[in-house]
């Protein structure tokens, strides 16, 4: 694979994880994995292409009772 | 070159510093936007939000210390002020070290924080020639300080199997090392040397016990080149050098590159990971930049920290800057001498002499005779400084050669130091690097305030 296709492919593992992260009801328990696994994407893209890496506050949402 | 992130350890000068420069305004962005611990201080200081044009104008910002941050924490419980994200976004957290809640610094981590700083951790192991696959020792027992996290995700970035070693005695670490063979291990120097008397009052060489054994990390400790020497030799592996504290994203942001913590007969260079942290070596009384060789305080800024960021955070430890050609790595990132750092908050003064323990550790370890020491300062009978240092033997010795190792050691601490010292033979195994080999041995005691207290002077 290409740098930029690497690059893609993460940025779509960060999509798709913070696109789960949203995730609540009975699927609420994924969620913090979903986190991870956005946050594991994240720093690997960080770690090839520092400019396309950002904050990922807007995922971690709030406190929620189970 | 033995690269773990290519595109960036391929940078050169010019575009580190742009791209340090580019995520420095970003993240003083967001700092100053969540942050009301900087923006205060910063507001005080004449600042405004703005763009910086040079990564020189950092110096425009205050510096912080650990008093500010423990005050911090201690008026807005548990993660202070600082922390500038809601706290249901801590993850992980990191504890300095200290002895009671009130003076260990927290340093709260997302989950960004936690995925970054194993990142950067597994960076020292890897440039250590640790592969997917290996089987790695560690040897710091596991607890909410740096230890825990940054290793363990660190080694997991690799490939590596995190195989914990560090909440037993030596003797048992032997034991479970020889249980499973290893590939790398992390060690702190003294346990190192303790791990290696025990296996040669045994009669045996830790290189035939461990013939796997490829490479050995360090941190946490200074150490003299005839020791890393003896202990290559000995466990016939290479040795590296890593730097991280709980301040700096609670893991390393330097280490050796692949040439090592002695490079020839040189001291190793400590790369600074500079993708992530703004690193200056200041003079400790007037903050200015001090020359490339001259010792200085290392003051961090972690620019790509979410939670409670530290910016321009005097660490008080003492460093000794290398320019990034003098290495022959061709990685184009500044560094320090390895083997070095020490605290400034080390230094006595001993009978009118400032002592750093780390020139004493130079002296006393440059002969294989000595396998530890433990040195005390505290007043003598009539009102004056008394340095005693207890020599513990690695190997038995009659009385004239023990009573010329001391002699000879009296005269070169005399020498160098300046400072005559009170020498005293002792078993080995009584010195507390061995009774508690878990803990990071504090080799010196200075017993005079308490002597004072009591009256005792």
């Amino acid at each position: 694979m290409t740098d930029a296709e690497v690059i893609a492919a993460l940025k779509e593992i960060r999509r798709l994880g913070k696109e789960l992260s949203a995730l609540d009801g009975d699927h609420l328990a994924l969620r913090n994995r979903a986190i991870e696994i956005a946050a594991t994407a994240e720093v690997m893209l960080w770690s090839l292409a520092p400019d396309e890496s950002e904050w990922l506050d807007g995922i971690y949402g709030e406190r929620e009772d189970a | 070159m033995r690269m773990m992130h290519p595109n960036l350890e391929r940078l050169d000068r010019a575009e580190l510093e742009a791209l340090k420069l580019r995520r420095l305004n970003r993240f003083l962005e967001r700092v100053w936007a969540t942050n009301p611990f900087y923006r205060e201080r910063w507001r005080a200081a004449g600042l405004a939000p703005g763009g910086l044009d040079s990564l020189d104008r950092i110096r425009d910002f205050p510096v912080i210390d650990k008093a500010d941050l423990l005050a911090d924490q201690e008026a807005s419980p548990p993660y202070g002020t600082r922390l500038g994200v809601p706290p249901e976004h801590v993850y992980e957290i990191t504890l300095s070290s200290g002895t009671s809640g009130n003076t260990q610094e927290v340093h709260p981590h997302t989950p960004r924080d936690a995925q970054l700083r194993g990142i950067l951790h597994s960076l020292a192991f890897w440039w250590a020639g640790a592969h997917p696959g290996d089987i790695l020792a560690h040897h710091v027992g596991v607890s909410n300080s740096a230890s825990h996290g940054s290793f363990h995700r660190g080694f997991r970035a690799i490939g590596s199997m995190p195989y914990l070693v560090g909440y037993a005695g030596f003797e048992k670490r032997i034991e479970l090392m020889q249980s499973f063979g290893i590939d790398v291990m992390y060690v702190m120097p003294s346990a190192l040397n303790g791990l290696t008397q025990l296996c040669e009052s045994r009669g045996v060489q830790p290189r035939d016990l461990f013939p796997k054994l490829r490479s050995m990390v360090m941190s946490g400790e200074a150490w003299p080149i005839d020791f890393v020497e003896r202990m290559e030799e000995a466990w016939g592996a290479q040795i590296f050098e890593g730097y991280g504290a709980s301040q700096t994203y609670g893991g390393f942001v330097m280490s050796n590159c692949e040439r090592g913590a002695v490079d020839g007969r040189a001291r190793g260079v400590l790369h600074w990971y500079e993708w992530a942290v703004l690193l200056e070596v200041l003079h400790p009384d007037t903050l200015e930049p001090v020359a490339a060789g001259e010792p200085g305080e290392l003051v961090v800024t972690l620019f790509e920290k979410e939670a409670s960021p530290l910016v321009r955070f005097r660490t008080r430890d003492k460093v000794v800057l290398v320019p990034w050609a003098e290495c022959s790595c061709g990685r184009q990132l500044d560094g320090l001498e390895a083997g070095t750092i020490s605290r400034w908050d080390d230094m006595l003064k001993i009978k009118g002499e400032n002592v750093f323990p780390n020139q004493v550790d130079e002296i006393v370890f440059a002969r294989p005779e000595i396998g530890e020491y433990q040195a005390r300062v505290t007043i003598g009978g009539r009102g004056r400084d008394v340095a005693e240092i207890q020599v513990g033997l690695s190997e038995p010795l009659s009385d004239d050669a023990a009573a010329a190792l001391l002699g000879s050691l009296r005269d070169e601490l005399k020498k160098r130091v300046n400072v005559s010292f009170d020498l005293v033979p002792v078993p080995l195994d009584s010195l507390p690097a061995y009774t508690t080999p878990d803990i990071k041995p504090r080799r010196w005691t200075d017993e005079r305030q308490q002597r004072l207290k009591e009256g005792g002077a």
